[in-house]
């Protein structure tokens, strides 16, 4: 499969439709024509036959429209850093998880959770906080661990991520078990399905993800030039350590909040940046942008499906993307085979 | 650098899109509803998160999203005032005919809850506060209702639902005769001489190291009240594992199951290794239990307490 | 011009190179030649600055450089490595790109100049041909050429060049040291020659192109000077610890260079 054409026209197009089959969709339909007079009474203030602040201006302005951007974003944070993360590490296996900050933001929350928090607004960010915490602590546990000198060699941020990442799992499994009550909220969590309502987990995770997705989008160059290793990357000019630095943190910090207030959902970082490298080719400086959009809308699509297909109930968001990866690895597996797209 | 423009003026829209829509809706009153029952002046609560909680009337389009806050709604006769429940709620049987709003993998369609306009929504301790929160950031009241620690505190539960909706004198008439039934069943225990040992087994898919009712529980102060002992007292947190070994030692005079609901018979448990030993298996005092009757803080504790008298006691039933 | 003087340097405290002093004029192709161990590749790394160095200092033209950030460098210094693992998704034209990489802003970008400057590199190498092609599909000679052309388009006035000719066929070695040694004499007088260092394996190749050998035995220089000088029996068995036979060869006017046993 060659590169299509136009890859940035026909990502935004499918972005504005999984905007609009997202608002549209749900346990009550949201008919285009009264979406749009919805949208029309709330910004010019007209009169219209449906009121925005009834029961489906409730629907659309403070679910589902917030939770669409919470999405977006989320799924540019995941998979703008798994591209990253790819070009970093030159493994088709990494994702924006890989040092810790999916487990490190689980044994965060799960902790938080243990514990009775006051009705207040502390309290209630409590949770979020926590994993957001636990992310970069795990994280700066494992770039110590793999730090020689002043440099972290990639083979050993693998091993101390995986290292640090099965020691968090084991306890935040241990802690798990002995608290039963909070056990299935603690699972929930960890399958990507607390989605906080709302505008403000949209606006905790703006400031993070549009600041590291903008750093990282800088960085496409340098990903180009470092698949050819760190020696031949230094000749040739680019400051290796730094931008690995770079990524790291943009990465971190842009998924920590992200998982901090959807919960850990999987896959959407691996998977979007195999397909449009598939589709568009490994340049970084179009595949990092390209990510982020595909991720966003992947994650609003696959989200959208969650919470229709039984509804009343919503499947967690990290169980559909991952019943997703499975038969899409299979595929990545037969043709790759075939095509040296790597 | 077209490319990176077109990046950069999408993130800008979305940015001045997030921004012109975060300025909040203006909060709904609940509509007036077509009732017959009279309603009172305005009354505030403190809900079980220390909140306030304030109905200006009668509330008449209650949401339960806890089976044990639907079976007190539906005990204090608030049933007809219900327009929705979880997905759990199943006592009693016309709570199932209420609009479903989810629950059943943690998370409620708060699409679903909206939609049914309800002017109060009841939470309990299965609820998160985030949650609660939530629904009050859709405009609507929320009552959240804590685990009671005792069947004590179950009677101020109720009288206070009853409050709010409107059945005070139901819910004192409720309280009192739930008082009197426990009171029989202490008096009767008062005159026992004998002690048994329960093991009241929450699951059983593992023989080997099944899982029981830790100390603190409702079954295990039940079964206390009942004149018993839970085998499960002395180990440490609700859901506690006990291995098979340590139960055969303890030998139990009594097996109640909760995990009946789930298949597991008696017949099943005496054909597990080893267990045949045990006095209750040998004696045939291997019973099926309802676990919501415990598992859920509600009026049916003591319908628990009463079944488990009779398990444990059947000679002052004779 | 490239000068290295007292250069010592090594991995982990362990010492590879020691006082290594020696000086690459414009216009010259220097050979490195030595057993393997010697440190010819540490060397090239120095003085790309991968290695840190203990002691001593790279120059380049008479400025020091060992302390230059990896962008100043890397428009002075070039380097083509062995052909070992190309990442397969780069066309051949995306590869000599990559050569502006010192020269680009932060953003990324090529402005017309950079471009030019590319198919110019592309033309020197006659890769134009190949130039839209997967490097996958180049065989090792070819790629090796694209590795050369990149560092054509890094325009730096000293190159260095690690066992280019390793695993290339006869043919490939040849073509590839011809065109290493037009770079230091350009046939247009006007440009000026660049300053070369190539380590090498063969002994026999080296004397069609290089002016001056130096040769490194155990991370020091123990023979410098033209081939002639240096291509001689007793220093290289001495330098290869096996007793070699020179003979001259009158049609060429090279030394074949043979074990004697």
């Amino acid at each position: 499969m060659k590169r299509a054409a136009r890859p940035f026209p026909i990502l935004a197009i499918l972005l504005v439709l999984a905007l609009v089959v997202s608002v549209m969709a749900g346990s009550v339909f949201i008919s285009p024509s009264a979406l749009w007079q919805v949208i029309a009474a709330k910004i010019g203030g007209v009169p219209a036959a449906i009121d925005p602040s009834g029961v489906i201006g409730t629907i659309l302005f403070k679910l589902r429209l917030p939770r669409a951007i919470l999405l977006l974003l989320v799924g540019a944070a995941l998979s703008g850093s798994g591209a990253a993360y790819q070009g970093l590490f030159r493994n088709p296996l990494a994702d924006p998880f890989l040092i810790g900050v999916s487990s490190g933001a689980g044994l965060g929350a799960v902790v938080a959770m243990t514990i009775h928090w006051p009705y207040t607004t502390m309290g209630l960010m409590a949770i979020p906080l926590a994993a957001f915490a636990g992310a970069l602590i795990a994280v700066l546990v494992v770039t110590q661990l793999a730090r020689v000198g002043n440099s972290v060699p990639t083979t050993n941020l693998i091993l101390a991520g995986v290292a640090v990442s099965s020691f968090a799992s084991a306890i935040t499994s241990l802690i798990m078990i002995n608290t039963t009550g909070e056990l299935r909220r603690a699972m929930v969590w960890l399958l990507g399905g607390s989605a906080l309502s709302g505008w403000s987990p949209v606006l905790g995770v703006l400031p993070y993800v549009l600041l590291g997705c903008a750093l990282l989008l800088t960085l496409g160059h340098s990903l180009n030039v470092m698949q050819f290793g760190d020696e031949q990357a230094q000749q040739l000019g680019i400051p290796v350590r730094r931008v690995r630095w770079l990524a790291i943190i943009t990465a971190t910090i842009a998924t920590a909040a992200a998982v901090a207030f959807v919960g850990v959902i999987g896959f959407v970082g691996l998977v979007v940046p195999h397909i449009l490298r598939m589709l568009w080719g490994g340049d970084y400086r179009r595949l990092l942008p390209l990510s982020m959009l595909g991720g966003g809308v992947l994650l609003l699509l696959t989200d959208t499906a969650a919470r229709t297909i039984i509804a009343p109930q919503e499947i967690p968001v990290g169980i559909i993307t991952a019943l997703l990866g499975a038969p899409f690895f299979l595929w990545v597996l037969r043709r790759s085979k075939s095509q040296n797209y790597w | 650098m077209n490319k990176k423009l077109s990046i950069i003026s999408l993130m800008v829209i979305l940015t001045l899109a997030i921004s012109g829509c975060a300025v909040p809706a203006p909060t709904t009153q609940p509509t007036a509803q077509p009732t017959a029952i009279p309603t009172q002046g305005p009354l505030e609560f403190t809900d079980g998160l220390g909140r306030m909680v304030t109905l200006s009337e009668t509330p008449q389009r209650i949401i339960s999203l806890a089976p044990s806050a639907t079976e007190i709604l539906y005990a204090v006769g608030a049933g007809a005032q219900m327009v929705g429940r979880d997905s759990f709620s199943n006592y009693p049987e016309e709570a199932k005919t209420l609009a479903d709003v989810g629950g059943s993998m943690g998370s409620y369609s708060y699409e679903v809850v909206t939609s049914l306009n309800p002017d109060l929504v009841v939470a309990a301790e299965i609820n998160t506060p985030e949650q609660v929160k939530a629904l009050e950031d859709l405009g609507l009241t929320v009552y959240y209702i804590a685990n009671p620690a005792s069947l004590e505190g179950l009677h101020a539960i109720l009288q206070t639902i009853g409050q709010i909706t409107g059945h005070a004198e139901t819910a004192a008439t409720l309280v009192n005769s739930l008082k009197t039934r426990v009171e029989v069943v202490a008096a009767k225990t008062a005159t026992v001489t004998t002690t048994p040992l329960v093991f009241y087994e929450l699951d059983g898919s593992e023989p080997s190291k099944p899982w029981t009712a830790g100390p603190g529980t409702f079954i295990d102060q039940l079964i206390a009240e009942a004149g018993g002992k839970n085998v499960g007292s002395v180990l440490s947190g609700s859901w506690a594992q006990i291995s098979a070994e340590e139960l055969l030692l303890q030998n139990p005079q009594i097996i109640l199951l909760g995990d009946a609901a789930y298949g597991t018979t008696p017949e099943q448990v005496a054909a597990r290794a080893g267990w045949n030993t045990i006095d209750a298996v040998v004696n045939g005092k291997v019973y099926a239990f309802n676990d919501d009757l415990v598992s859920r803080p509600g009026p049916r504790l003591v319908d628990a307490l009463e079944e488990l008298s009779r398990f444990l006691h059947p000679e002052l039933y004779q | 011009m490239l000068t290295i003087e007292h250069l010592t340097a090594g991995y982990n405290d362990k010492k590879i190179l020691e006082d290594i002093t020696l000086l690459i004029d414009d216009g010259s192709v220097v050979a490195l030649i030595g057993p393997n161990g010697s440190g010819k590749t540490t060397l090239i790394r120095a003085a790309s600055g991968i290695v840190p160095l203990m002691s001593g200092e790279v120059k380049v033209n008479g400025h020091v450089v060992n302390h230059l950030g990896e962008q100043e460098r890397a428009r002075l210094v070039s380097v083509v490595p062995q052909v070992r693992s190309i990442p397969p998704a780069f066309t051949v034209r995306e590869v000599v790109a990559l050569g502006r990489t010192p020269y680009l802003n932060w953003l990324g970008q090529f402005s017309i100049k950079d471009n030019e400057i590319v198919e110019e590199a592309l033309q020197q190498t006659d890769l134009l041909d190949l130039a839209d092609r997967s490097m996958s599909d180049l065989s090792g000679g070819e790629q090796q050429r694209v590795l050369l052309a990149r560092a054509l388009a890094q325009e730096t006035g000293v190159m260095l060049l690690d066992e280019p000719t390793s695993h290339l066929d006869l043919q490939f070695q040849v073509n590839i040291m011809d065109r290493i040694h037009r770079l230091a004499h350009p046939v247009n007088k006007e440009n000026t020659g660049r300053a070369i260092l190539v380590a090498v394996h063969d002994l026999n190749l080296l004397q069609m192109f290089a002016d001056r050998v130096i040769l490194l035995v155990k991370g020091k220089i123990t023979a410098t000077g033209t081939p002639e000088e240096v291509l001689t029996e007793a220093i290289l068995s001495d330098a290869y610890r096996i007793p070699l036979h020179l003979i001259k060869d009158s049609l060429t006017g090279k030394t074949a260079i043979l074990p004697r046993n």
